[in-house]
């Protein structure tokens, strides 16, 4: 009878504390993937997260801006990063607020195929950004930085649904 | 088997967070410059913005090559360019502060940062071991991969690891 493989990295008399940058729980069995399960649905609840609370210092700070005007307010600017850091309209704040905390429910619940929706939505947010930065018309008043904070979110969302159990 | 990440950490004493917060740094640092990178023309019509900075490698220059590629092909064809750059940064934003495919992103942060080493750095006022320093943090992060902590890498690698596919192995090699 061939022998039973050992997981990868476990070894005799290894504690956990002493490499500190070993990777997750490794293939070592159901109790290990449940722990990867679970970090893997609270990283998507701070990606999500991260977008609510943008979001929402976006809605207050574009108070004077129109909804989906051509103007557009940094979400956050300090001299310390050198300059304005994701730019946004009430429309931008708005989509920000509704997909993060659209992301926030599917990740409580994890639902996968609702992730893949709100991943999608923040493509669209990606690209629409991409295609009206620098333009008359800019719907969300996004500028370079916005493109890369959805892409982030939708990428983070996206592969993180992959490890996660399906409800 | 899942290889350990970063040089030098056998140790039980170290710690992982410091190359965590240069991961973080740089991604945020991406991240903030992908915005004044403004189509549709990149500064080329003021020679302002990505065009000016780019220019100065023909009106500074500090390597030849580097000047003849600048002048004859790439401020000829700008616009696709600044495109590629403005991607590219965004790009570079978003997977840094994921920690996902950070080996992979450190290097091409390593190649945009030379690229604006060799453009900028015979500015007036111009400090160049700012060039240097943003060039030895990008090799950090390649040498010791703190995406595997924080970061997605960790969450995503032991998956990889049980897959036999081509593109997971290559995954891991990247991560």
């Amino acid at each position: 009878m061939p022998s039973v493989p050992t997981a990868p990295d476990q070894q005799e008399g290894a504690d956990a504390h002493d490499r500190p940058f070993e990777d997750g729980d490794g293939a070592d069995g159901a109790g290990g993937d449940s722990n990867l399960h679970q970090r893997a649905r609270r990283a998507q609840m701070v990606i999500a997260g991260v977008a609510v609370l943008m979001g929402a210092v976006g809605t207050i700070r574009a108070a004077d801006v129109g909804f989906a005007s051509d103007r557009s307010v940094p979400v956050i600017e300090h001299r310390f990063v050198d300059g304005p850091l994701v730019t946004l309209n009430q429309a931008g704040a708005l989509a920000l607020v509704v997909l993060g905390l659209a992301g926030l429910v599917f990740a409580w619940f994890a639902m996968r195929r609702g992730l893949w929706l709100v991943a999608g939505g923040f493509a669209l947010v990606g690209i629409l950004t991409a295609a009206q930065y620098g333009r008359e018309v800019n719907l969300l008043g996004g500028n370079g930085s916005m493109l890369s904070f959805a892409l982030m979110e939708g990428v983070g969302l996206l592969a993180l649904s992959f490890v996660t159990r399906p409800s | 088997m899942i290889k350990r990440a970063p040089v030098g950490a056998d140790s039980p004493t170290s710690s992982p967070w410091p190359m965590v917060a240069v991961r973080l740094l740089l991604g945020v640092m991406w991240l903030q410059n992908a915005g004044w990178k403004r189509p549709p023309d990149f500064g080329a019509n003021d020679r302002s913005g990505l065009f000016f900075f780019t220019s100065t490698a023909v009106d500074h220059p500090v390597w030849g090559p580097y000047t003849w590629v600048v002048e004859n092909l790439i401020l000829p064809n700008f616009t696709p360019f600044g495109w590629t750059v403005l991607l590219t940064e965004a790009a570079l934003g978003a997977f840094l502060l994921l920690g996902l495919g950070t080996r992979f992103w450190a290097l091409v942060g390593l190649a945009m940062s030379v690229t604006i080493t060799l453009s900028v750095m015979r500015l007036p006022a111009e400090w160049p071991y700012a060039l240097w320093l943003l060039i030895a943090a990008h090799l950090a992060v390649l040498a010791t991969a703190p995406g595997r902590h924080a970061g997605l890498d960790g969450l995503l690698r032991p998956m990889w690891a049980r897959s036999s596919s081509s593109l997971a192995a290559r995954a891991l090699r990247w991560t």
